[in-house]
């Protein structure tokens, strides 16, 4: 059967409690997975201030992660609650997690670039 | 949340020890301190002159900052170990980092006031429509752990006066000792960061001698009457060392001529009132932040060759132990007047 890869037929499939709880349940999880990379990534930023720029670059890749992560969690969650879905949750999700990554990058070039030196005085 | 939960505990119940562990190597602090490489900011962003408008400065001045960490957790300590440009060492200071920021900040408002002064006096020289006008103020500028009412006196608060023995009232620092002698507590006023008079009895500690608290003289602009006027943007950095920078930029900002020449210009030094260049910190790490910088010149301060921690001469080892070439760009200056010189030479060739 071909499944079908849009929001109206995963809201068909889960009420919007359900949705929500998992994408909650997933955030947390995943950030509580992240916190300990994103302290790292600060700390290794203190000690290298001179690679700024470059590390900059590895934060918005590790936020990339988890993103792919809080996607990830959310697809498991919304399987567990209902195994008889018919979207296409995965395909969903992915072009999800690529249009939230897409912001994230324009907002990440815009701290690197416009925000730290600003700061930076 | 529940059927993730579920699904997660195994995970959870195995990682929690090792994440829990992790994250306290993050967290606790040592008693030690780091100082790396840092970056450059460059001195128009911080100070804005309303003079010369039409004028077009071709190169940068920048000041160099280094980034010291006091107190690093253990995961910064150990990444400080593996890194090439940290210096390390054991903390000595009693203060906590709150009160270490409270004092670059005062450092930094304090060297910023001087190269203004500085600055206006020599672009005066040539110039007699420039006018600097300043006051004088002593501020609190050190406490021993001794200092009694410890947590009533902030740094940078403004010393008013003492009652010294028979009601003597001082008010020049240099009495203190002359007239602090035959009671048990003298009591002090002093002006908070808002202005406000408040006094403390303080008393001697029987060891030392001394009352505990450190004083220093500084000048400030007074803007009302100085020409042209400036504004001066927040800061996040601390401390002295861009003094003679932040000097070079403002004297540029005001004389017609621009002595950047369309260079990269950044470099380190305290600066006096007397235009004297003084000695900094963190020699290896600014000359490491100018090198990966690119910049074209690099004043460093260089007042005795002889002096082993003569600043230029320990810039000179810095290079040699990191393979960096300073011939061309590592400038000695003992003065403002050696780096003026030194920049309007690049304009003669």
């Amino acid at each position: 059967m071909n499944k079908i890869d849009n929001w109206k037929s995963l809201r068909k499939d889960f009420t919007l409690d359900e949705i929500l709880d998992t994408l909650f349940a997933s955030m947390f999880y995943a950030l509580l997975l992240f916190i300990p990379v994103y302290i790292a990534l600060v700390e290794i930023i203190t000690v290298h201030l001179y690679l700024l720029t470059f590390l900059s670059f590895v934060i918005i890749i590790a936020v990339f992660i988890n993103v792919y992560v809080v996607h990830l969690f959310w697809k498991k969650g919304l399987k567990l609650k209902k195994k008889d879905h018919v979207t296409d949750i995965k395909k969903l999700f992915l072009k999800n997690t690529l249009i939230v990554c897409s912001v994230l990058l324009v907002i990440g070039i815009l701290v690197i670039f416009v925000l730290l030196p600003m700061l930076m005085v | 949340m529940k059927e993730l939960t579920k699904y997660l505990l195994p995970f959870i119940k195995v990682l929690i020890i090792p994440y829990i562990l992790i994250m306290l190597v993050f967290v606790i602090p040592i008693e030690f301190y780091l100082t790396n490489p840092g970056g450059l900011t460059e001195v128009e962003d911080l100070i804005e002159i309303d003079y010369n408008e039409d004028k077009e400065i071709k190169g940068t001045i920048s000041t160099t900052y280094i980034m010291y960490i006091q107190r690093p957790t253990i995961f910064q300590f150990i990444i400080g170990n593996f890194s090439p440009y940290t210096n390390i060492g054991i903390l000595t200071t009693s203060y906590t980092n709150t009160e270490s920021n409270q004092i670059g900040y005062l450092d930094k408002e304090t060297s910023v006031n001087a190269a203004i002064i500085v600055a206006y006096e020599k672009a005066a020289e040539t110039n007699p429509e420039i006018v600097i006008d300043s006051y004088i103020r002593v501020l609190v500028y050190g406490k021993a752990t001794y200092l009694d009412h410890y947590d009533d006196i902030a740094f940078g608060d403004e010393f008013v006066k003492v009652i010294g023995d028979d009601d003597y009232v001082i008010t020049d620092i240099s009495e203190i000792g002359t007239y602090t002698v035959n009671e048990e507590e003298y009591e002090w006023f002093f002006l908070d960061e808002d202005l406000n008079e408040y006094s403390v009895f303080l008393s001697k500690d029987e060891a030392a001698g001394l009352f505990g608290v450190t004083l220093k003289t500084y000048y400030f602009v007074n803007q009302e009457t100085t020409y042209p006027s400036y504004t001066e943007a927040n800061s996040n950095i601390g401390g002295p060392s861009g003094g003679l920078l932040q000097t070079l930029s403002i004297y540029n900002m005001l004389v017609d001529e621009d002595l950047t020449h369309g260079l990269k210009i950044a470099g380190t030094g305290t600066i006096g009132y007397d235009g004297s260049v003084g000695y900094i910190g963190g020699v290896e790490q600014k000359v490491v932040t100018a090198y990966y910088n690119n910049v074209d010149i690099f004043f460093m301060p260089n007042l005795d060759d002889e002096y082993i921690y003569d600043n230029y001469q320990l810039a000179l080892q810095a290079c040699e132990e990191h393979h960096i070439d300073p011939e061309g760009w590592l400038i000695p200056v003992a003065t403002l007047q050696d780096a003026l010189d030194y920049l309007e030479g690049l304009g003669n060739e």
